[in-house]
C-alpha cells in the first residue's frame, strides 16, 4: 500500500481487491502519522481504539463477502469542533480541554453508517477563529509544503493531514473561508457547501448564520463522495434543507459560462496567484467553457461586514463557556468564590487572544449606541453583497452559471508574519468571506497537483513560486453539482 | 468615528465577562481601534431602503415541528444521562455541583448547590 497515492476511490479498490485489510491500513496510517506529525502537528489527538474497532468491523464485512460502501474503511481526519461520541472535543481551546462529547454530530453519524474510519481529531484555530492555523491551544500546525509557513486556517489540521497523506480525506468547517483558504495554501480540494446543505448538529457553533461543514480531499471526486454522504435535511438542525434534486442537473461544459469578477482580480493580487489562476482559466477555456467579465461591486465591503457580523454572533455563541455550563478548568477552590469572578477568570484564562478580541469586538458592535452604526449597517451591506451575486447569476439578465476567483490573495505566508497584526490576517479572507455572507456553495481546487511538492526540508530556500495556489469556483444556491463537475473535468485534463 | 479607550474597554470586558490582564490592554486597544477604523469604509455605502439580511438561509420561513417525540430524540437523550454526567467536573450523591449562584449582600453564598 502506498499511502502517498491514496484517494477514497483507490483505497476502496485496494480494499475490495484484498491488497490490504482495513486494519492493516489503519495501523500503517498510525505508524506514518507517528513520524510525520511530529513536524506538522495536524492532529490534536488520535482515536486509535475507535479507528481500530471501526476497521475490524469493515474487515468482518469484507471477509463475509458483503458489498463494501465506497467510504468503508476510508481513514479520515475530523476537525476538532465536530463531536464524535466518547471522544474529547476541544475546538483547540483550553476552555474545553476536559470536554468529552456525549453524542455524535449528524455528519459523524452519517459517516459511521457508511463505515468510514476516524483516525483522530484535527488541529484548528481556536473555536475556528483565525486564518493561519496558529491560534491553537495545542500549538500551530505547519504547512506540509514548507514547514516555515502556515497551512492556513481555520481547518488547518484536517487540510494539512490530507496534504501530507496522514489521512485520505477529512472534514472541516467554513465560516469565512476556513475550508477553502487552507485548501488553497496546502494544495488540496476543499468544498464549502450551500448554507443549509449539511446539518450542523454537533458542530461547535461559531457564527451560526455563516458556519457550514464541508469535505477536504485530494481530488474533486473524493470531495463529491464525502459531500454526498453528509448532505441533507436533519430534524436536529432547523437551518438544514432538503436539496431539490432537480436543481442539480449539470449542463454540458460547452453550455456553461463562467464569470470573472473585476473586483477579485485587483492590483495587489500576488503575482504567482494571478498567473496560476490565469493558467487554470486557460485550461478551462480549452474544455470549451465560455468566460465573461462580471462585476460584484460590493466585494470591497465584505471584510468589514463579515468582521462585524461574525464577531457579533461569536460573542453570543461563546457565552455558554462560562465556567458553569462548560469550561470548568479546575475544581472550584472555595465555596465562597463569587460567580461573577468565576465567569471573568474562566473566560479570561480559558480563551486565547484572538477569541477574546472577537468576543469583545462583537460585544462592542452589538452594544447600545453602536448597534445601528455597525451591526445593523453590516446586515444591510450583507444584503447588497448577496444581491450582487443574485444579479450575476440571474439567467433573465444574461447571468453566468458559475463564478471563478482566486481562493486567497497570496500563497501560504510565513509563521508569525501576521499573527500580531489582526487586520492583515483578516484580509486573508477577502475572496472567501463574501461567499459565506451570501450563503453560496464554493470549492477551492489546486491549480497544480499535490505531487509536484515533495519538499519539506526547512533548510532550503523557499520561493512562493513553488507553493500551492488554489482557484475558487462559486456556484448558485444548491448547485454544488455544477462546481464539482467543472472541477472533475479540470482535474481529468 | 468610534473610538475605544481604556474606560469603554473596561465596560466591554465587563459585559463580555472576560478578564483582560492590564499588560494586554494596550495591544488590545490598538488592535480594536485599527479594526474599527477599517470599518469606516462602510459609511460610503448607501443602504437607504435596503432590507437587512439577518441569517444565512435563503428560504426565509420558520421551521416548526409538533411538540412530540416523533423522532425519538428524547429517548436518545434520556439514555445519555450517565454520559452527560461524565462530562461534568463535580458530582455528589447523584447531583451535579455548580458554584453558588445567589449571594446575600455582605454575607456568604446561599443556595446554588
Amino acid at each position: 500500500m502506498n499511502i502517498q497515492d491514496l484517494t477514497i476511490k483507490k483505497f476502496h479498490n485496494g480494499l475490495i481487491k484484498k491488497e490490504f485489510s482495513a486494519t492493516e491500513a489503519v495501523e500503517e496510517f498510525f505508524d506514518y502519522i507517528s513520524g510525520k506529525d511530529k513536524d506538522i502537528n495536524a492532529f490534536i489527538r488520535l482515536s486509535k481504539d475507535l479507528a481500530l474497532s471501526q476497521a475490524s468491523a469493515v474487515d468482518t464485512d469484507l471477509a463475509s463477502g458483503k458489498e463494501l460502501d465506497i467510504l468503508a474503511g476510508a481513514p479520515l481526519a475530523i476537525k476538532d469542533n465536530i463531536l464524535i461520541e466518547g471522544e474529547p472535543t476541544t475546538a483547540a481551546s483550553k476552555i474545553l480541554q476536559n470536554y468529552r462529547a456525549s453524542y455524535d454530530a449528524t455528519v459523524i453519524k452519517k459517516l459511521k453508517s457508511r463505515n468510514a474510519i476516524f483516525l483522530g481529531k484535527a488541529n484548528m484555530d481556536e473555536f475556528a477563529q483565525g486564518a493561519s492555523g496558529e491560534n491553537s491551544a495545542f500549538g500551530p500546525t505547519k504547512n506540509p509544503h514548507d514547514l516555515e509557513r502556515v497551512p492556513g486556517g481555520t481547518s488547518s489540521g484536517s487540510v494539512a493531514a490530507v496534504a501530507s497523506d496522514m489521512a485520505v480525506a477529512g472534514l472541516g468547517s467554513d465560516t469565512g473561508g476556513s475550508i477553502r483558504q487552507p485548501a488553497s495554501f496546502c494544495g488540496v480540494v476543499g468544498l464549502k457547501p450551500t448554507y443549509g446543505a449539511v446539518s450542523r448538529y454537533g458542530l461547535i457553533a461559531m457564527a451560526s448564520s455563516l458556519d457550514q461543514i464541508g469535505p477536504i480531499a485530494k481530488t474533486v471526486e473524493d470531495a463529491e463522495i464525502l459531500f454526498e454522504a453528509i448532505k441533507g435535511k436533519d430534524v436536529l438542525d432547523s437551518t438544514s434543507v432538503n436539496l431539490k434534486t432537480e436543481n442539480l442537473k449539470t449542463k454540458s461544459l460547452k453550455e456553461i459560462t463562467i464569470g470573472l469578477p473585476d473586483e477579485y482580480f485587483i492590483e495587489g493580487l500576488d503575482k504567482e496567484v494571478a498567473s496560476a489562476v490565469e493558467e487554470a482559466i486557460k485550461t478551462l477555456k480549452g474544455l470549451g467553457i465560455k468566460f465573461k467579465k462580471i462585476s460584484l461591486p460590493h466585494t470591497k465591503y465584505a471584510i468589514s461586514a463579515y468582521y462585524i457580523i461574525m464577531p457579533a454572533e461569536v460573542s453570543a455563541n461563546l457565552a455558554r463557556y462560562d465556567g458553569v455550563r462548560y469550561g470548568r478548568i479546575t475544581k472550584r477552590e472555595s465555596q465562597s468564590v463569587n460567580l461573577r469572578d468565576i465567569y471573568l477568570k474562566t473566560r479570561g484564562e480559558g480563551f486565547g487572544e484572538e477569541v477574546k478580541r472577537r468576543i469583545i469586538l462583537g460585544t462592542f458592535v452589538l452594544s447600545s449606541g453602536y448597534y445601528d452604526a455597525y451591526y445593523a449597517k453590516a446586515q444591510k451591506v450583507r444584503r447588497l453583497i448577496k444581491n450582487d451575486f443574485d444579479k450575476a447569476f440571474d439567467p433573465s439578465a444574461g447571468g453566468v452559471d458559475v463564478i471563478l476567483t482566486p481562493t486567497a490573495p497570496t500563497p501560504a505566508f510565513k509563521i508569525g508574519e501576521k499573527i500580531n497584526d489582526p487586520l492583515s490576517m483578516y484580509l486573508s479572507d477577502i475572496f472567501t468571506a463574501p461567499v459565506n455572507l451570501a450563503g453560496l456553495p464554493a470549492i477551492s481546487i489546486p491549480t497544480l497537483t499535490n505531487t509536484d511538492y515533495t519538499r519539506t526540508n526547512t533548510d532550503s530556500p523557499h520561493k512562493s513560486a513553488s507553493l500551492p495556489v488554489g482557484f475558487q469556483l462559486i456556484g448558485k444556491y444548491f448547485h454544488e453539482a455544477d462546481i464539482l463537475e467543472i472541477g472533475k473535468q479540470y482535474e481529468a485534463h | 468615528m468610534a473610538s475605544i479607550n481604556r474606560e469603554n474597554l473596561k465596560h466591554l470586558t465587563e459585559l463580555a465577562r472576560i478578564e483582560i490582564e492590564e499588560k494586554d490592554e494596550e495591544k488590545l486597544l490598538k488592535d480594536l481601534q485599527e479594526i474599527l477604523d477599517y470599518f469606516e469604509e462602510l459609511k460610503e455605502v448607501d443602504t437607504k431602503n435596503v432590507e437587512s439580511m439577518s441569517g444565512g438561509n435563503i428560504f426565509l420561513s420558520n421551521v416548526f415541528r409538533n411538540d412530540t417525540d416523533s423522532y425519538g430524540l428524547y429517548a436518545d437523550l434520556y439514555g445519555r444521562n450517565e454520559k452527560l454526567k461524565g462530562v461534568f467536573p463535580e458530582e455528589e450523591d447523584g447531583f451535579l455541583k455548580i458554584p453558588p449562584v445567589f449571594f446575600v449582600e455582605g454575607g456568604s453564598a446561599s443556595g446554588g448547590e
